[in-house]
This record gives structure tokens, sequence and C-alpha cells, in this order.
């Protein structure tokens, strides 16, 4: 039985993707009119985005990820993780969900944007290609910290085993 | 300017501004060693930003819109040039103008669906395809960032043609969107100059001038 430590998280996590998604192939049922259909489109999808980046991702994963510039001018990826100890509370349900979520949203996207295509919907095209940019950057931050986390845990196993193997000698 | 290992927001206090406009942020691996574990809840270190409540997130993002915003068009000191003040880049401003304005200059026209795609491609591939220019002419910047900053300067596009919407007579208009192309070309051209080599200078500049002179063209004729 799961247990489901973070509801809220998770269902916001499926939800501004699954209202999106929805909406994009629906619109055309209830408006015309594509400004309106773009503005519903675009705000949805912003929420998916910032939920994921700054909600989901913390409480369903214990992940963060961003991007700094530096004072010399040079950019550079920048992660928060949680250690091994955090990474237990972490509930494998949740994390699944995150995970599956998160890969499948760009493979829909990649889809929905060939039908588009072969419908010769020009204009919804830009939905398609913002809908993508913001997926796969949510999918490209949250791999890379994920390795990063898995890098930092095997950083410090090594510091741990070190530090014990000099507790010992001395 | 240090680096701070204290996130200002860690306890929900009031956010910490140093003179120059940035706001810091916590950028270091969460402490090993002292999170504890107590019936599924998770803690960690102070200064983390992992568990803190999603109103802090919400307000932290925008208050930063708000700061980039300030910095970008309302120069602290004649020193700070756009770039270094701008290094908490977000793209969220950016996305809002980009938006409204699309939709206040369709409002307007014949066909609202063409016109607000135009606008808004204008504006997004405008600013990526400035970037790429600059950075094709030799500019240190970085792609993200640049974006950034040119999408925060179409805040003064925005004041001019909300402004200008009820308005009918066009020399009005004509004034006020000149205003608004004057103080982006303000807020944008030193910025895009200072990365290029100065023989470059106008290369970078020209076509910034174009995109905004077409968008005041649009604004005007509907």
């Amino acid at each position: 039985m799961a247990n489901f430590s973070h509801p809220c998280a998770a269902v916001s996590h499926v939800f501004f993707k699954t209202a999106a998604v929805l909406t994009y192939i629906l619109c055309e049922w209830f408006s015309d009119n594509f400004v309106v259909n773009f503005v519903v489109l675009a705000t949805l999808l912003a929420c998916d985005f910032w939920t994921v980046k700054n909600v989901s991702g913390r409480f369903l994963v214990g992940l963060r990820w961003w991007h700094e510039v530096n004072e010399d001018g040079s950019s550079q990826w920048k992660f928060e993780s949680l250690d091994e100890e955090g990474q237990k509370t972490i509930d494998t349900f949740e994390k699944r969900i995150f995970w599956w979520s998160t890969y499948a949203v760009p493979v829909i996207w990649v889809l929905l944007g060939l039908v588009t295509l072969l419908r010769l919907h020009w204009t919804y095209l830009i939905i398609v290609l913002l809908a993508l940019v913001l997926a796969c950057s949510n999918l490209v931050g949250y791999v890379k910290a994920s390795r990063d986390q898995t890098k930092q845990i095997s950083d410090m196993l090594g510091t741990a085993k070190a530090f014990s193997v000099i507790k010992n000698l001395v | 300017m240090q680096s701070n290992t204290d996130s200002p927001f860690a306890s929900g206090g009031t956010p910490v501004v140093p003179d120059d406009g940035t706001v810091q942020m916590f950028t270091e691996e969460a402490e090993p060693g002292t999170s504890e574990l107590s019936a599924g809840q998770r803690t960690v270190p102070a200064g983390s930003t992992l568990n803190e409540s999603v109103w802090q997130t919400l307000k932290r993002d925008l208050l930063q819109i708000a700061l980039n915003l300030r910095i970008v068009l309302v120069p602290v000191s004649k020193q700070t040039t756009a770039v270094r003040a701008l290094r908490e880049w977000d793209l969220w401003g950016p996305m809002i103008f980009s938006i409204s304005l699309a939709l206040l200059l369709s409002h307007q026209s014949d066909s609202p669906a063409k016109a607000f795609s135009i606008v808004f491609c204008v504006l997004t591939v405008g600013a990526a395809v400035l970037t790429l220019n600059v950075i094709l002419l030799g500019g240190k910047i970085v792609f993200l960032q640049a974006c950034s900053l040119l999408g925060y300067c179409t805040f003064p596009l925005l004041v001019a043609a909300m402004l200008t919407f009820y308005q009918s007579m066009k020399v009005v208009k004509l004034l006020v969107m000149l205003l608004g192309v004057a103080w982006a070309s303000w807020a944008a051209v030193p910025f895009v100059s200072a990365s290029v080599s100065p023989k470059r200078k106008m290369l970078a500049v020209y076509p910034l001038m174009m995109m905004y002179l077409f968008l005041s063209w649009v604004a005007l004729t509907g």
C-alpha cells in the first residue's frame, strides 16, 4: 500500500500536464479563437513548468535544479538534493509517478506535434514548440540533478570510508 | 561580490537585497549527516530550499521578476552593467510581457490570430536571433541570460501599448510609442553594444532597433 506523504504535490504534478494535453486536443471544439486557446494553454504550460520545477521535484524526489551566471560571465548548473538519509524518506510510488510523467510528456507532445503538422495547423505548432521546450528543460534539469545527487552520495561514501579507515588506524 | 552561503529565505524572513539589486541564492549541497527522520517527515538543514513552503517559493520568484525589471530598466549605478546585475536571470517576466504585448497588439487588428502569433514569434524568436547575432559577432554573453534581458527590455513597449490602447489620435499614439522605443533602447543598447567590439557596435544594435520599430509599427497600424 503506497504511503502518500505528499498527495498534493503528486496530484498537481500530473494535473497540469494532463490538463494541458487534454486542452490542446479538445480546444478546437470549444473555441475557434486561437488567441484565447494560446493564452489558456500557455498559462497551463507555465503553471506545469513552475510546479514541476519548484514544488513537485522538491517534495516527490527531493531534487532541485537551477542555472546561474558567475561573476566572470561563465554559467553553470546548480543542484540541491537530499543526502542518503533524506533519500530514504522518498516514497517509491511518488518517485515513479514523477519520473514516468516527466519522461512521458515530451514524447506525448512530439506525437501531438506530428499530428498538428499533418493537419497543417501552423499556428498551433508554436504551442507544441513551447510545450516541448518547457518539458524538455525540466527533464534535462532533473536528470542532471539526479546524476549530481548520485555523485554527491558516492563522494560522501568515499570520504566516510576514508575517515573510518583512518580512525581504525589511529 | 562574495558568495553567500546562507539563504535569505530559509526561515521565512524578509529577503536581504544587496545594494546592487542581486539576490543571492543558497547554492551548496545539503550538509551530510545533519538531516533527521521522524515518522516520514523530512528535515533538511537551514539554508536549503528543499523544504520551504510553496508560498515562499512563489514569493521568491515574484520578487525576482520585480527585481530583474528594476535592474534592467532603472540602472542603479552607471558602473553596474545589466550583465553583471542580471545574474539571477529568469524567463517568467519576458514570457508574461510577450504574451501581454501580443494580446494588446492583436486586439486592434483585423485578424487577431495572425497578429498575435506574429507578434509573439517576433518577440521570442527575435530575442533568440538577436542574442545569436551578438554571439556570432564575437560578443561574450550567456545565451539565456541575454534572452532574458532582451525580454525585460520589451516592458517599456508593453507600457506604451497599454497607454495607447484606447487612444484614437494617431499623433499621440506615435509619440507614446516612440517614447517606449526610446526607453527600451536606452535599456538594451548599452548591454548589446558593450558585449561586442567597437567596430561592430552598429551591426549588433541595428537589428534590435529594427525589431522595436516593427513592433511600434504594428501597434500604430493595428
